[in-house]
């Protein structure tokens, strides 16, 4: 059992620390069993099974704080670790806000993580599952119009996973918890145009009628696309559809609500809570407890109750979200927002599941028919480029409509947008849409912009 | 692994074990933010069963049954033939060699005060700088040791270290915040640490933010323009490498499809893939034990190879090229760039800049990095803070640039190929595929491009 294997460890590795004079000490565990399979030319391509155990230890001596990651759990590695753990502690120096460890573990309660449908499933039915989900997808674009359809690549992963977190000071929690993610291009061809779109979806269950009908949603999309171009640079109003507008999110706006950041100067959001910072239509919640949230979780990384609370109220900055760190240094409690990226660093205060909740929404049909001149945008790359340390916004649109006077006119594609994500949702924004779809642990809805700088021709 | 694998029935098995360490030091704002050291030790392996590919993979050595691990693959590779395709190895001699990269100074033997102190210095530099709001910089220390065994005899042992040190600043000016990231890394021990000032390094970072945060935007358009060494290198391993690997090619992914031996670029364009250039990474063989070789993809303009693994020549032609990679010992090998770089041409770098009337020197340094879709070709990258060009010379500075296109027209488009090859690698990235990261090498000479569309 993994519950085993960590709870060993971390009992043995405190321990040690512990008789080494260490002064408090911290065991953060994870194992994961991950099926992952690759999707290519219309099958599956090497499908690979991992089991893997990890875990960091930090500790503090004094206000000397030091942290160790290892992927090698045999039982006579963890004395050496600690020794080195404990010799970098000692020569690195005093860090003067240090709090101490996070003390009274304990969790939100019933929030549904783990599935086990998704934990149990064979190779051979995901396998088979897969390709059901490829040959509808095909059928559905071709009853669209192509002429020619096929799955080129792409990823899929079922990730089953456990986390048991331990103190010096006797605290302990775990929590299993599963995963499902795959994004792939479907390929589409008709008189002699061509495009390939790519498909992403996200989910913390295996809810079959849900991926089988995004799919197909978007291997009929795919056919609309074809014969795409760019249009002339300008101002237009944008749509940007939820899962183009979840990449803005994630990049501009996720980072600049960690008070990490904020206390550092790399945020436009420092000194701004209780100030307006976009639209009074605009309501975001960061809400860790949903049922199968992709970002759900009752604890976070230090062992933390998470908490469901606004970030921004009717245009408002409400909150901003505090690790038991960056908490302490402006004597406050941590909102449990603790999040390890990355095992081998320290824990970083970020936003759980982000949750567009507009005051006043509408349906796509209405917005569209708000368009004087614009595009709807539905896939970018590039996002990530776009700045969170000033909000400006870059991303290059590779599926988008041109529309005018509330009718779609043609594809578009190879256009670059350009502005600031809290102009864009502050006096820019004209509507926010109903539609919620995820990206990751994004919840976001469509948005109408207005006169959003667009280079094209 | 390889004796127990006759009893469980497979033809072929391969395994990759890992012994890995990575050594981090963060300053953020003038406090130790992460001292941190990473361990990593397991094996994968991957089974041929009448034709099918199964992987599995673990760092349970000591309670988890070698066994167990065995059969997971042969299951894996059972469930492929519902929908998978019979895979064909490239056949070629047994490799055995051990090989470690080129060091004097063993980092694993230094005192953390003294990595410290580096780190320390470095801060300090950049936060010496005017108009700095915020700066931290970072030391990375990596040793990466792998073996890779197969059934056919085949043993390979490679060891690299690798060493950088990065800085990140922010400045302010009234409303204005910009950030630039930069950093210098070399395959090498800890004597490389010696050859640069580290605080002036940091100087100059900082002092590229605050300059970059009084720019003006650049104005969006299509620009003559000049890129620098690192722009090219990122260009070209983004919106080019990726379309010239060979799965991405062989599922119709790749704009390149088809296309061997058609012109793809101007005639003055050579670009390679090479395992062993100085300054990039350290890729002496591939994770399927082949010796990784030079491969020119394109000479002058015409496209010439993909970039292989042992699997893919099967149904694209051509040969293994070293190319398969993996993050590590849990990850499956995927046809990856190593170093990926255009060859030197004739032109001073300053004869690039005579002809132009208006245009943009578009800068390396602080660039974010970019994307591209490798089926259609389009790309977008950030680049750094960078210059107009106003009758051949270099004037004022501009944020905000964003490169936007298709990298086959802008490949042909390119007129001109200065004399100076710079290549270089990173401890602190790499190139991302499939959820897996690689360290790999990129650069080029300085190049004149037509037109380019920029986006701000």
């Amino acid at each position: 059992m993994v519950e085993d294997v960590l709870q060993n460890i971390s009992s043995k590795i405190i321990g040690y620390a512990l008789e080494k004079g260490v002064s408090e000490a911290e065991f953060y565990g994870r194992c994961d069993d991950v099926l992952q399979v690759e999707i290519k030319s219309s099958g599956v391509g090497k499908i690979v099974s991992r089991t893997m155990c990890r875990y960091a230890l930090r500790i503090a001596i004094g206000k000397r704080v030091g942290l160790v990651y290892s992927e090698n759990i045999d039982p006579g590695s963890i004395n050496d670790l600690v020794d080195k753990a404990y010799s970098i502690t000692m020569n690195v120096p005093e860090d003067s806000s240090w709090p101490g460890f996070s003390r009274g573990y304990s969790g939100y309660g019933a929030v549904k993580t783990y599935d086990e449908g998704l934990a149990s499933i064979s190779p051979e039915e995901l396998v088979g599952f897969i390709g059901e989900l490829i040959d509808r997808s095909i059928e559905a674009a071709l009853e669209a119009g192509a002429s020619d359809a096929s799955i080129t690549r792409g990823y899929l992963w079922v990730i089953r996973s456990y986390i048991y977190i331990e103190n010096s000071y006797g605290d302990s929690i775990g929590s299993r918890s599963t995963g499902f993610s795959t994004y792939y291009n479907i390929y589409v061809r008709r008189n002699g145009g061509e495009t390939a779109y790519p498909v992403m979806i996200q989910l913390r269950k295996l809810d079959r009628e849900y991926i089988v009908s995004r799919s197909l949603e978007d291997a009929r999309a795919a056919v609309r696309f074809i014969g795409a171009r760019p249009i002339d640079s300008g101002e237009y109003q944008v749509l940007l559809m939820p899962e183009a507008h979840g990449e803005l999110v994630d990049t501009v706006f996720s980072p600049a609500v960690s008070a990490y950041n904020i206390q550092r100067n790399r945020s436009p959001l420092k000194d701004k809570v209780g100030q307006r910072i976009m639209s009074e239509d605009v309501t975001i919640l960061d809400d860790p407890h949903m049922d199968y949230g992709f970002g759900s979780r009752s604890f976070d990384d230090e062992g933390l109750m998470t908490t469901s609370k606004p970030l921004v109220e009717d245009g408002i900055l409400k909150n901003i979200v505090y690790d038991h760190y960056t908490a302490s240094i402006e004597g406050r409690r941590s909102t449990g927002n603790a999040v390890r990226r990355r095992l081998y660093q320290a824990p970083y205060p970020a936003p759980l599941n982000i949750v567009f909740k507009p005051r006043s929404k509408m349906g796509l049909d209405e917005m569209i028919g708000m368009i004087r001149r614009g595009i709807i945008i539905y896939r970018l790359i590039g996002s990530w480029m776009s700045n969170p340390v000033n909000g400006s916004v870059q991303a290059t649109v590779t599926h988008g409509f041109y529309v005018e006077n509330g009718e779609i006119k043609y594809p578009v594609k190879g256009v670059v947008i350009g502005g600031n994500y809290y102009d864009y949702l502050g006096g820019k924004l004209l509507a926010l849409g109903d539609m919620v779809i995820n990206y990751g642990s994004i919840y976001a809805v469509p948005v109408l912009i207005d006169k959003v700088s667009v280079a094209g021709k | 692994m390889l004796e127990k694998s006759v009893s469980h029935g497979v033809d072929f098995i391969d395994v990759r074990g890992q012994y890995y360490r990575y050594e981090l030091i963060v300053v953020d704002n003038g406090v130790l933010r992460e001292y941190s050291v990473s361990v990593k030790l397991g094996i994968g392996i991957r089974v041929l069963v009448d034709g099918f590919e199964g992987y599995a993979s673990t760092n349970d050595l000591v309670t988890g049954s070698l066994d167990k691990l065995i059969d997971r693959a042969v299951s894996i590779a059972r469930a492929s033939r519902l929908r998978g395709k019979r895979v064909s190895l490239y056949e070629r001699g047994v490799v055995r060699d051990k090989v470690v990269s080129r060091y004097s100074k063993d980092f694993l033997n230094i005192d953390p005060d003294e990595k410290l102190a580096v780190v320390m210095d470095a801060y300090r530099g950049g936060r010496s700088v005017d108009g700095v709001v915020s700066v931290m910089a970072r030391l990375g220390l990596e040793y990466d040791h792998r073996i890779y065994a197969s059934s056919k005899g085949d043993h390979v042992e490679v060891t690299t270290r690798l060493v950088g040190l990065g800085v990140y600043s922010v400045a302010r000016h009234g409303d204005v915040m910009e950030s630039i990231w930069d950093s210098r890394s070399m395959v090498a021990g800890w004597e490389y640490i010696g050859v640069r000032d580290w605080y002036e390094f940091a100087r100059d970072v900082s002092r590229l933010a605050v300059e970059a945060s009084k720019a003006p935007v650049v104005k969006p358009g299509v620009y003559q323009a000049v890129l620098d060494n690192e722009i090219v290198g990122l260009m070209l391993h983004e919106a080019f490498g990726h379309a010239t690997e060979a799965d991405i090619v062989e599922s119709r992914d790749s704009v390149l499809y088809g296309r061997i031996g058609e012109k793809v670029a101007s005639e003055l364009v050579t670009i390679v893939d090479d395992g062993l250039v100085e300054g990039g990474y350290y890729v002496p063989y591939d994770d399927e034990g082949t010796r990784k070789r030079r491969v020119a993809t394109v000479e002058n303009g015409v496209l010439k190879t993909y970039l292989h693994s042992r699997s893919t020549p099967s149904t694209l032609g051509g040969e293994p090229t070293g190319n398969a990679r993996a993050m590590d010992y849990q990850s499956i090998p995927l046809v990856r760039q190593t170093n990926t770089y255009m060859l030197p041409g004739d032109y001073g770098v300053e004869e690039l800049f005579e002809d132009i009337r208006y245009g943009l020197y578009i800068r390396g340094r602080g660039a974010k990095g970019g994307e591209v879709s490798t089926s259609t070709g389009t790309f977008t990258f950030t680049a750094g803070p960078s210059y107009i060009i106003e009758n051949g010379e270099v004037k004022g500075l501009v944020r905000g640039v964003m490169l936007s296109g298709n990298i086959l027209e802008t490949l042909k488009g390119v007129d001109a190929v200065a004399r100076d090859l710079k290549v270089r690698t990173s401890v602190f990235g790499g190139c991302g595929k499939g959820g897996q990261l690689v360290r790999v090498g990129d650069g080029g000479p300085h190049v004149r491009v037509k037109a380019i569309t920029i986006g701000g």
